[in-house]
């Protein structure tokens, strides 16, 4: 701004002019008072001859001629600057600006909070289904383990019934053997009567020849004789026959009765126990680890509904720097009015205190409205944070 | 029967948060964003066992909401809490006037919404 302006502007705005710059220009004119005072001293004997007595005059008009120049240099240093009233506009426009400035900021902490808050509930919402999936999965189980545990009951049942008959099978088969040992005695005795049977049909054969002979020496008074001799030498062969049979009869048995699978099914036996003792064991597994998942997922399942809960801040927040907004956009608007006040000669600012005031009084009442989050002694202190009516 | 509950907060998070738990216990769960949507939505075809309110909304304010509610005749003994992060008499006072059945300061967990609900709605 020229110093031309300021003189069309009003008469009543004087530059403002800082005490540096006076200072410095004082101590300019001293010095300048000075080199002159010096230079007078030194060439006065010069100046008067040239002067011709008018030296004192010409020391005035240097002195005035002084002051007027470092009036000058005043002004122009305070041209440099605008006006008080316009100097309080422009401070209040940038205070205003800045506060854009950083509502704009506010807002976006605002949208960017919400929106983080937003996506964390989705996502807090799908471990929520997955946690309630595997509790209902966990929930079922032992229905469906109940089911496998009956199933494996019957058939260890029926393995047991086996087992058991498989057990007694040894005693009972040995009974059976020494009821067979005791019919291979009594075969083995009556081997003994074999060999008798045999000497019998060798002692008949041998009377059946001679019977032949003597009834072929009789003649037709003799052929029936020999009939009879014929028909016991054919009984005598059968006899000696059936010996034969007993005799491999009994051998047969004897052999057979040398069998030994019962040691081995005893083994089985002792084998399927053993899986039944380790399906016991798994299904207590199972069981134990059923509960201890049930009892994890419960406590998740809790901390996702204090997840759910936190997530309020960011409403919380949103409110407060709303509140702040509002206070910043009346403060705002008075200060606009304040600043324009300052160019009017008569201005009344009072009332403008006033309304100040009442901005900032009013702010801290609704701030008081809400309740405090995180000062555990202003909780203690205010109303309860739930009531029923 | 399984109870529904219209919740009334001009808050995006708090709508989505208390309904992703109350929907996970198994409640049924509207929402509005402000008190004029909300009364639409009574005026139509909800019929909710519980109204839960914010106070400071814009458009029409809890307050005013609680109001117009008590003014349906469908709506005159529908219990309404008033949830919000106030806390002074006056305001309760006022809302009791009103015909509210509770006020609950935020921020609460939902655990603790949940119990307030269960006292309001014993089948719930």
């Amino acid at each position: 701004m020229s110093l031309e302006t300021n003189a069309d502007s009003d008469l009543t705005e004087l530059p403002i002019i800082t005490g540096t710059e006076l200072g410095r220009a004082t101590y300019r004119a001293l010095a300048q008072f000075v080199a002159v005072g010096l230079a007078a001293l030194v060439f006065q004997n010069d100046l008067d001859r040239l002067l011709e007595g008018y030296l004192d005059v010409a020391i005035l008009i240097v002195s005035a001629l002084i002051l007027i120049a470092n009036n000058r240099y005043l002004m122009r240093m305070a041209s440099r600057r605008t006006p008080f009233s316009e100097q309080a506009v422009l401070i209040v426009e940038n205070h205003r600006l800045l506060d854009e400035a950083m509502g704009v900021q506010l807002k976006e902490v605002v949208c960017d909070t919400e929106n983080a808050a937003m996506m964390l509930i989705m996502a807090v919402e799908k471990l929520n289904d997955a946690a309630n999936t595997l509790v209902s999965y966990l929930d079922n189980s032992p229905m469906k383990a109940g089911d496998m545990e009956h199933d494996i009951g019957e058939s260890v049942d029926f393995i047991i019934k086996t087992g058991t008959f498989v057990q007694e099978l040894p005693e009972r088969m040995k009974q059976e053997l020494e009821t067979l040992r005791d019919v291979g005695k009594e075969i083995d005795e009556l081997v003994n009567d074999v060999d008798v049977i045999k000497a019998i049909s060798h002692q008949t054969d041998a009377l059946a020849m001679n019977a032949s002979s003597v009834a072929a020496g009789a003649g037709q008074f003799g052929s029936g004789f020999a009939v009879v001799a014929a028909e016991v030498v054919k009984l005598s062969a059968r006899s000696a026959q059936l010996a034969l049979m007993i005799e491999e009869a009994q051998r047969t048995m004897q052999n057979r009765l040398g069998f030994n699978f019962i040691e081995e099914s005893a083994q089985q036996m002792s084998d399927a126990a053993k899986v039944v003792e380790s399906i016991s064991c798994l299904h207590k597994s199972h069981e134990a680890m059923r509960q201890h998942y049930k009892t994890l997922f419960s406590v998740m399942t809790a901390e996702i509904a204090e997840i759910l809960g936190h997530i309020q801040f960011q409403d919380v927040v949103r409110q407060r720097i709303e509140r702040i907004e509002d206070a910043v956009v009346k403060r705002n608007l008075l200060l606009q009015t304040f600043a324009q006040r300052l160019n009017a000669s008569d201005a009344d600012l009072l009332e403008l205190q006033i309304q100040m005031r009442a901005v900032l009084d009013e702010y801290l009442l609704i701030e008081s409205c809400h309740a405090p989050v995180n000062n555990a002694s202003e909780q203690a202190e205010s109303l309860p944070k739930f009531e029923l009516f | 029967m399984a109870k529904n509950i219209l919740i009334v907060d001009d808050s995006a998070t708090v709508l989505m948060s208390f309904k992703a738990y109350l929907e996970a216990v198994g409640l049924i769960v509207e929402t509005a964003d402000d008190g004029v949507k909300a009364l639409a939505k009574l005026k139509g075809s909800l019929k909710p066992d519980l109204i839960i309110t914010d106070i400071n909304m814009p458009n029409m304010n809890g307050i005013e909401l609680i109001q117009n509610i008590r003014a349906l005749p469908a709506f005159r003994f529908t219990p309404i809490l008033v949830m919000t992060t106030e806390s002074q008499q006056a305001k309760r006072d006022e809302a009791k006037k009103l015909g509210a059945t509770g006020w609950v300061v935020k921020p609460t967990t939902p655990a603790v919404l949940l119990n307030i609900i269960k006292q309001v709605l014993p089948g719930a």
